[in-house]
């Protein structure tokens, strides 16, 4: 039996080092015929092992078994590194094709995120008309006949007698005049200055516009409503600032000011606030109750206020561009980032 | 308004920080920076909201400002007119002729003064630091007043002005030499200040020469008006001259300025050269009546959702130089006649806000009802629009709403009416666009320069010319003329093959399928553009290569096609555009098809290729249209697969290949079955259009 035994040892010596010396598949191939094949070393060991004594069968039998699976698994083992070792690998690092995709306006992207946002405050999208009668741009909202805006300077006027809207707040009327209070509007879309254009003044750009009236409003509720608004649209959060401002259509009038977007500790050289650690945003106020009476709202039992903010803005700020005339220039370097 | 802190701290003690002044009058009444400071001390500077301009473009109006913020008391300088007032009457009379246009109008005669003497050292200081030159006491004098209470005043020499001073309208081709020397032929309708009759200075803007004060000068007249502020900024801007007094006319004085600017000019003289008035002469019509108005505290409580004491909130309007009295609940607030802009309720709730400070108002969400608010259908379909075009490659792009002009003399748009503008800034704003597309070559061909291949997409509206009406409010039909269109461009650079254009036109006119798709329509077909007269909207439509998009039996949607060569020519394009332009706002109106489901083929289909030869006369749609006619009801679907036009092809024939789904809801269709039918189709198919399968 201790033949036996030490043959086992022998042959797994043997077959051990014999592995060692393969390079090849074929050369592999060779050494599974000699040992582990039908008719190769280690089956043709176990075949003898049932001529044994009893008493002797099972330890033997063990060892050769043990031996058996043992080459096997590690001829399998340098078969599988063979035969790697044949395939050209992918360079990984190469970058994937990935399908072609478009993009997006980078204002359409910030307008919908704006409209989103009111929208789930129960605000309704609505808009008017670009090329407006000079009546909704401003008479029906309290802008005074000597007010500079209806010079010739600030205003594209058309042949006809009508006006590119200088702000969307020309809505404001046609929106109001078709609803009973109480009622949330939201407008957002394209407005135009009489303006040469430089990195920050577009003759073009676009807006959006909030009303909400109803009974008991007040600039609590606009700070309230615009905290909340403004950090879901900027995906920050944010302190809101109100500072005393001035426009026709509202009174109280308050300019609403966020503080720094930028992400620096100090903004004392901060070029987007220039120092303040505020940037402007949004013109906002209380309804001039002359304007809910223009358009036939109760002015004694409701008020409202109204927010007009620049989405080109909020898309510069979002995006640190510091030329807004990149927005209209077609530019697909500039387009295709977004 | 440059605002030196050296003379602001002569009113009201201020804090040491130039910021924190700064940071109050920005937090609480409007916003000022920190000035530059060259020499002149520290600067302020101060932009003054339009409706402020009255009160605060002056030192007293800021000092006033901040003694109510820091709950300061502000020392006023000497300026009752009362003091200095005579009863005699100077040796001219007044003359106002348009009293709308010049409410006020004041003449003191002021003797014992020189021409030639200087002003203090003090005074000089001040005015240089908020830029004015000084140059003699009187002079230095009226500048000082017209910066510390925001009332231009002028002294003329008492020599210059004869039997009557008045104040008109001049007469066209009028002219007057004003203080820097320059003659001005004046138009019709610039106010003018007259001795007898002839003009001595541009009202509200600047003095005459002649008529000014001279080194040897003893009398003078001093003269302080409210004229019309937009008569003065027009004549300003007709005659290109702004003056530190034109601008303040141009934002509006009051009447009260008028008494309080000259009472402070003669106390000044007085105190600085001895100089006495003698005589004086005032034109104010209809004088000017101070307005209560009433509010409660629990009104202004609830505009602001912030409790004031009330007590807090008479303090505030008092320091703000209102007279206020208690009537009951209702304060009676009588805002002082320099602030005009105080006029109703909400007016008094402003000031009482932001003196107390907007920061203390409180951040609420109002409690609403549940009123659900969803985007509307038209705002809704074009989200998924843009994104289906963003998800097929095209990248989009905004333009502006005026037509390029370069582009639309290219397409020959401009023989089409369009809305115009009055005052465009450049060529490219003469016209509102009637189309997407000049804007949209301009880019896509710009673009081009970058890159090799763009496909440029714009979602807008255009504009259709067309008569101004005057329908009731909230009854225009203004989408109508302002109707949304979607348009895009697939540019491709350079020398392009005819393989590879054809390829072009098919990948957009599947894009465009696919919109009309999603947007519901079934029933869209593609007609021949119909060749169009000489410069129409369509002659940028290649013929032959363009199709119009309709839908059912008349609705025309768009276009799509490739852009006429001439036209790529004008525009010195070197490439291959083609383009499709369509009517968004009619496809949105369009009925939808039902979208019913179809219980899907039980069995399995068979599908059986289909490759013809084929006449060029025959059209893909021609074969599809027989193959589900005659191969009905077995034929489910057909399907094109491939167009083929090599030269090795017998002349004028094409290689179509179709595919064709048998299939049956009641059972497996059989081998021979599937054979017979295919056979004869293909046999209609010779039989009807000549082709042979391949
Ligand atoms: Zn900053």
């Amino acid at each position: 039996m201790t033949d036996l035994l030490q043959r086992i040892a022998d042959l797994q010596a043997e077959a051990r080092t014999a592995l060692s010396r393969v390079q090849t598949l074929a050369e592999l191939e060779q050494f599974r015929n000699v040992y582990l094949a039908r008719r190769g070393k280690i089956p043709t060991l176990l075949r003898t092992v049932k001529d044994l004594p009893s008493d002797e069968r099972r330890p033997v039998g063990a060892a050769a078994n043990t031996l058996r699976r043992g080459l096997e698994a590690e001829y399998l083992a340098a078969r599988a590194r063979l035969r790697a070792r044949g395939v050209r690998p992918f360079d990984v690092t190469v970058p994937g094709r990935k399908p072609v995709l478009g993009h997006l306006h980078p204002l359409t992207i910030v307008r919908r995120d704006i409209e989103e946002v009111f929208l789930g405050m129960g605000f309704e999208i609505l808009d008017g008309p670009e090329v407006e009668e000079p009546r909704y741009n401003f008479d029906l909202l309290n802008v005074p006949l000597e007010h500079p805006a209806r010079d010739l300077m600030d205003t594209f006027w058309l042949t006809d007698g009508r006006l590119l809207r200088t702000h969307t707040s020309a809505a404001q009327a046609r929106v109001m005049a078709n609803r009973t209070p109480p009622f949330r509007i939201l407008i957002p879309g394209r407005v135009f200055r009489h303006e040469a254009t430089d990195a920050t003044h577009e003759s073009t750009f676009s807006q959006f516009e909030g009303l909400y009236v109803d009974e008991g409003v007040s600039l609590a509720d606009l700070k309230g409503v615009l905290g909340e608004a403004l950090q879901r649209i900027v995906h920050q959060r944010v302190d809101i600032r109100f500072r005393p401002s001035y426009f026709p259509f509202v009174e109280p009038g308050v300019e609403v000011d966020i503080s720094c977007l930028s992400r620096r500790g100090s903004h004392r050289d901060c070029r987007v606030c220039k120092g303040t650690g505020w940037v402007e945003i949004l013109g906002a106020g209380m309804i001039h109750p002359v304007v809910l009476q223009n358009v036939a709202v109760d002015s004694t039992r409701y008020r409202g206020f109204a927010f007009g903010g620049s989405i080109d803005r909020l898309a510069m700020l979002r995006y640190r561009l510091t030329d807004i005339r990149l927005f209209w220039s077609g530019d697909p370097n500039f387009l295709e980032q977004f | 308004m440059r605002l030196s802190l050296e003379w602001l701290r002569s009113y009201v003690r201020l804090p040491e920080d130039a910021a924190t002044v700064a940071q109050l009058l920005t937090e609480q009444s409007f916003e000022t920076a920190v000035g530059a400071s060259e020499g002149s001390g520290e600067l302020l500077e101060a932009d003054v909201l339009p409706n402020r301009a009255a009160d605060c473009l002056s030192y007293l109006g800021v000092a006033r400002e901040l003694g109510a913020i820091l709950r300061r008391t502000v020392s006023w300088p000497d300026m009752n007119l009362e003091k200095s007032l005579t009863r005699a009457q100077p040796p001219f009379a007044l003359r106002i002729q348009n009293t709308a246009l010049c409410p006020r109008f004041l003449a003191v005669l002021v003797e014992g003064v020189r021409g030639n003497a200087p002003s203090p050292a003090w005074m000089q200081r001040r005015l240089q630091a908020v830029g004015v030159r000084p140059q003699n006491l009187i002079v230095d004098v009226t500048n000082y007043v017209l910066w510390e209470v925001g009332q231009p005043t002028h002294a003329f020499d008492a020599r210059a002005i004869r039997r009557t001073l008045g104040v008109r309208p001049s007469r066209s081709g009028e002219t007057v030499r004003t203080l820097d020397g320059v003659t001005h032929t004046l138009s019709k309708g610039v106010l003018v200040l007259t001795s007898d009759d002839q003009p001595i200075d541009v009202a509200g803007i600047m003095g005459g020469e002649e008529s000014s004060v001279h080194a040897d000068t003893t009398v003078i007249v001093l003269t302080a008006g409210l004229f019309d502020r937009v008569a003065v900024r027009k004549a300003s801007q007709a005659l290109n001259l702004r003056t530190d007094a034109s601008d303040r006319f141009a934002k509006g004085r009051t009447a009260a300025h008028v008494e309080a600017g000259a009472a402070r000019v003669l106390a000044l003289l007085q105190e600085l050269a001895g100089a006495r008035a003698t005589a004086m002469a005032e034109a104010y019509p209809q004088p000017m009546k101070a307005r209560a108005i009433r509010v409660t505290g629990t009104e202004v409580e609830a505009l602001l959702g912030l409790k004031v004491s009330s007590a807090r909130q008479r303090t505030i309007l008092t320091a703000l130089g209102c007279r206020v009295s208690v009537v009951g609940k209702t304060l009676r607030v009588t805002p002082p006649l320099f602030r005009a802009d105080l006029a109703i309720p909400e007016d008094i709730a402003e000031e009482i806000g932001r003196i107390v400070g907007l920061e203390k108002i409180p951040a609420r969400l109002p409690r609403a009802p549940l009123n659900p608010a969803t985007l509307p259908d038209d705002l809704r379909a074009i989200r998924i629009l843009e994104d289906q075009l963003k998800a097929a490659g095209w990248t989009e792009t905004l333009s502006y709403s005026f037509s390029i002009e370069e582009e639309t003399l290219a397409l020959g748009f401009e023989k089409v009416e369009h809305l115009k503008i009055v005052n465009p800034i450049n060529r490219d704003q003469i016209r509102l666009r009637i189309s997407l597309l000049p804007n949209l070559l301009h880019h896509a061909w710009a673009g081009a320069k970058k890159t090799p291949l763009l496909r440029l997409f714009e979602v807008g509206r255009v504009y259709l010319p067309g008569p101004r009406t005057r329908a009731p409010r909230g009854t225009e039909n203004w989408k109508a003329r302002e109707p949304l269109r979607l348009a895009g461009l697939l540019v491709r650079r350079g020398d392009v093959a005819s393989d590879r254009q054809r390829e072009d036109f098919y990948e957009v006119k599947g894009t465009v399928e696919q919109l009309l798709i999603t947007c519901g329509l079934s029933d869209v077909w593609f007609d021949d553009v119909e060749p169009s007269p000489e410069g129409t909207f369509i002659s940028l439509w290649q013929p032959g290569r363009s199709a119009e998009v309709k839908v059912g039996q008349k609705a025309e949607v768009g276009f799509v096609g490739t852009v006429a060569p001439e036209v790529l020519e004008r525009l010195r394009i070197r490439g291959s555009v083609v383009a499709f332009d369509l009517d968004l706002a009619e496809i949105l109106t369009l009925e939808k098809a039902e979208r019913v489901y179809q219980a899907p083929l039980p069995y399995p289909p068979v599908l059986r290729d289909l490759s013809l030869l084929v006449p060029e006369t025959v059209l893909v749609d021609m074969l599809m249209e027989a193959i589900d006619r005659v191969g009905a009801p077995l034929v489910q679907d057909v399907d094109f697969v491939d167009l083929y036009e090599g030269s090795e092809l017998p002349e004028g024939r094409r290689s179509i290949t179709l595919r064709i789904t048998y299939g049956s809801p009641e059972r497996t269709l059989t081998d021979k079955e599937v054979n017979d039918l295919h056979r004869r189709i293909v046999a209609s198919l010779e039989e009807e259009f000549g082709v042979e399968e391949r």
